[in-house]
């Protein structure tokens, strides 16, 4: 039924008439029981007592949730953990309200680091510092960065629907989606920024030439259940999408910041990828730890459906439909092989420092499944080997 | 009170769906097929994509040979729209895949396979007019949220936590409380909208990326301190998002389906009026705290609640003087207005849990409670005047029609 505003005088009439608008007018200013009722044990108050001693760290949710881990609810009450509800308090309804669709053993520690890295891609990069780089490497940075802010928007854009979707009850889970939304966000605004700092500009469309090359006969995957499993849209569950992102597709891009640091050729561009390695390194660290944590914590109904899911989701990925085929996208591949060898000239050098990065993200990507409780070595679909 | 709801609240966002489990081929077959990729075979035979395969003269390059000023702040967004060829953005973003509106669409991809790659509703193209999201002060806004951010565990001294006694710590825990309560909500409603806005905008997608990240972080430093310093949690305020979480509700349409989302009822139900109300709150909260530590924690949010809503004015502004029909917009915006003033006002002003604190915190003590209602009293007129004043500002003037009383009504 659609909404009818009071009128003016409604308005006044009802607030005149609210009970407590009555009490204090007639000068009747006794608190309310969250004021007078005993704060332990009562219905009127949370908690209460709560003392933690700042360390040289000041006060941090690690700290502070190990001193006192029984506060950590497995269910969450539609609000904080620790408040209290009047009985007639409507609580807020949340689609993710259990502990071990969101927590990770590791949690408190990363949010405590992302919120103490936060940087500024405006003034923490030495912009000034950047000299002219010839031609082909000119492009090359510009190209590669330029894919590389466009595969940031996946995460930024769909998980603040996700964090919307947690329990206040588990504020830690909720505060780090929004670090790393931040750090996405902010990795965004470095790749564009580095675009224009040294007068190379954006280059080609990122993905546009790797679509062009995806035609059935091409496609490992029918495009049908390519679809299926594409995290550009937030309707997985948040399981499905932390692995797709966090777990491969970060961890991906993770490996690439690594040797982007190690292709930067100055001071500037070294500095920015390992800033963005660092946050992305804890977006990686969170997905697997949360997967582990779901495994060994979920009522075992849900671990087995989980578990079954997990391994056609890394399936489907391994296959090329969703983070790896960041590995033969052109765009993005191209120029890190030019950048190896240092100009077109030089290409072999730079395949071959592309094949051994391959070997190496397959490698880490295998090893972080075993961490996670979903061991695919025998498994794996992707080969080992780069096909060139 | 005034009356409440009793059934469960939520802010609407569409479930997620299972994922239905289709064959796969094997590690063999997919081996041969990346083995006859198209890209396999051109890095064996030694060729080049356009990026590079082609002259810089061929167009693709855009912005070759800018460069965008260093400035004594940094490289700014201002600084890159001013070399850029786009840096004013178009009236409607492209349809592009994920790039910014910096990036040229790539000519050979087919406009019907993009559309069908990037359709218009469920993803980022759903808010793609620039008078939909877009104010002209957004770049700047953006790089101040930068400049201005403060760090929890680096610009606090918690060393300097000083205790207080039991009712004035009860006071301000409670305080907390309903604050922590207010920086949840305006997350958890904000949050959604930053996929559905246009790569064309990526500077808006920032600013409310940073803005969810301020919430987030205030709600953290809030919770740290009011578990450390000998008190606890409070009660739940019930009643503080009335009408907001409805009016945000209706404009998102829980994200589902083709229809259009209303961002400017939600920056008018959030940004301009319940971050103005929680700025007022904030402000009495500074004046009212007892410790250097405690107002400086105030102060650090005043000022970032005070950018959001600069960044809800001026979004405002710019909707009404760039929308097809603004009379339509006025009229719709003056609805929503009018019921965010009667439920808040009814709900959330005059929440006892949300006052009396305040009042007790005010007076320095339970004993001095009179006193704390009395600058309560004296206060209020400015709630009001400044809502007004910020709402004239905006083009939408609430003179003889706000329902938020100019004197305080107890």
């Amino acid at each position: 039924m659609a909404y009818s505003p009071p009128t003016l005088a409604e308005s006044t009439e009802r607030i005149r008439n609210l009970p407590q608008v009555k009490r204090w007018r007639a000068g009747d200013y006794e608190p309310g029981p969250w004021f007078t009722d005993d704060p332990v044990g009562g219905e009127s108050w949370g908690s209460w007592g709560r003392r933690f001693e700042p360390t040289r760290r000041g006060v941090t949710f690690f700290e502070t949730n190990r001193a006192r881990p029984d506060l950590i609810p497995e269910e969450g009450a539609g609000a904080d953990r620790e408040v209290a509800f009047a009985p007639s308090d409507p609580r807020f309804a949340y689609q993710m309200g259990n502990k071990y669709e969101v927590w990770s053993d590791n949690l408190e520690s990363l949010l405590d680091e992302a919120l103490s890295r936060q940087w500024s891609a405006t003034s923490d990069i030495p912009w000034g510092d950047l000299e002219p780089l010839p031609e082909e490497l000119e492009r090359s940075v510009c190209q590669f960065v330029c894919f590389l802010h466009a595969v940031e928007f996946t995460p930024s854009d769909h998980l603040p629907t996700y964090m919307s979707r947690i329990d206040p009850s588990f504020p830690e889970a909720r505060m780090f989606l929004s670090t790393q939304c931040v750090d996405e966000s902010r990795h965004m605004e470095v790749f564009v920024k580095r675009m224009f700092a040294n007068g190379g500009g954006p280059g080609v469309d990122p993905t546009a030439e790797g679509i062009l090359q995806t035609t059935p006969e091409t496609m490992a995957l029918p495009s049908e259940t390519t679809r299926k499993v594409t995290p550009s849209r937030p309707w997985m569950d948040f399981l499905a999408y932390s692995y797709h992102v966090q777990i491969l597709g970060e961890a991906v891009v993770l490996d690439l910041f690594r040797f982007g640091e190690f292709l930067g050729r100055n001071n500037c561009d070294k500095q920015i990828f390992r800033r963005v390695m660092q946050d992305e390194a804890r977006h990686v660290s969170y997905g697997t730890l949360h997967l582990k944590y779901f495994l060994e914590n979920a009522p075992k109904d849900k671990r087995e459906e989980a578990f079954e899911l997990v391994n056609y989701l890394a399936a489907v990925g391994e296959a090329g439909a969703t983070g790896f085929n960041l590995l033969i996208a052109p765009s993005l591949i191209e120029p890190w092989a030019v950048l190896a060898a240092g100009g077109t000239a030089n290409m072999e050098k730079g395949w071959e420092a592309y094949r051994e990065f391959w070997a190496v993200v397959v490698e880490n990507y295998l090893k972080r499944m075993e961490l996670a409780g979903v061991p695919r070595w025998d498994k794996c679909l992707l080969p080992r080997e780069a096909p060139f | 009170m005034a009356e409440r709801k009793r059934e469960p609240q939520r802010v609407e966002i569409y479930r997620t769906r299972p994922i239905e489990i289709d064959p796969l081929p094997t590690a063999e077959e997919i081996a041969e097929k990346l083995d006859q990729h198209p890209q396999a075979i051109k890095i064996r035979e030694g060729r080049f994509s356009d990026w590079i395969g082609k002259p810089i003269s061929d167009g693709i390059w855009t912005a070759w040979g800018m460069k965008a000023r260093v400035d004594k702040r940094g490289l700014t967004w201002s600084a890159i729209n001013e070399v850029s060829h786009i840096g004013d953005p178009p009236e409607v973003g492209e349809p592009h895949l994920t790039q910014v509106r910096y990036v040229k669409s790539y000519p050979l991809l087919p406009e019907d396979l993009r559309e069908k790659l990037s359709p218009k509703w469920g993803g980022h193209r759903e808010l793609e007019y620039k008078y939909e999201v877009w104010s002209d002060e957004t770049p700047t806004l953006v790089e101040e949220g930068l400049s201005r951010r403060w760090y929890a565990g680096r610009d606090i001294d918690w060393k300097e936590m000083a205790a207080l006694p039991d009712d004035l710590e009860r006071a301000f825990d409670q305080f907390l409380t309903y604050l922590i309560q207010c920086q949840l909500l305006c997350s958890d409603l904000i949050g959604p909208y930053i996929g559905r806005i246009s790569y064309g905008f990526p500077e808006v997608k920032s600013i409310l990326a940073y803005e969810m990240f301020d919430y987030n972080v205030h709600a953290g430093v809030l919770r740290k301190r009011a578990t450390s310093n000998g008190g606890g949690i409070g009660a739940y305020v019930d009643g503080v998002d009335a009408g907001v979480v409805e009016v945000s509700n209706e404009a998102s349409h829980a994200f589902e389906g083709e229809v259009e989302r209303d961002l400017n009822a939600l920056v008018l139900a959030l940004q301009v009026f319940f971050n103005g109300v929680v700025l007022e709150m904030l402000r009495l909260g500074e004046a009212a705290a007892q410790t250097e530590f405690d107002r400086g924690l105030f102060a650090r949010m005043v000022q970032d609640e005070a950018r959001h809503i600069s960044w809800g004015c001026s979004r405002l502004r710019y909707y009404l003087d760039h929308c097809p029909d603004r009379e339509a917009a006025a009229l719709h915006l003056h609805e929503i207005a009018d019921r965010l003033e009667s439920e808040q006002t009814a709900n959330h002003l005059l929440n006892p849990k949300v006052l009396e604190p305040l009042a007790i915190l005010l007076g320095g003590g339970v004993e001095g409670i009179e006193r704390g209602w009395d600058v309560l009293r004296e206060f209020w007129p400015q709630i009001a005047e400044r809502y007004e004043a910020r709402m004239a500002g905006v083009g939408l003037p609430r003179e003889g029609r706000c329902h938020i009383p100019r004197t305080a009504p107890f």
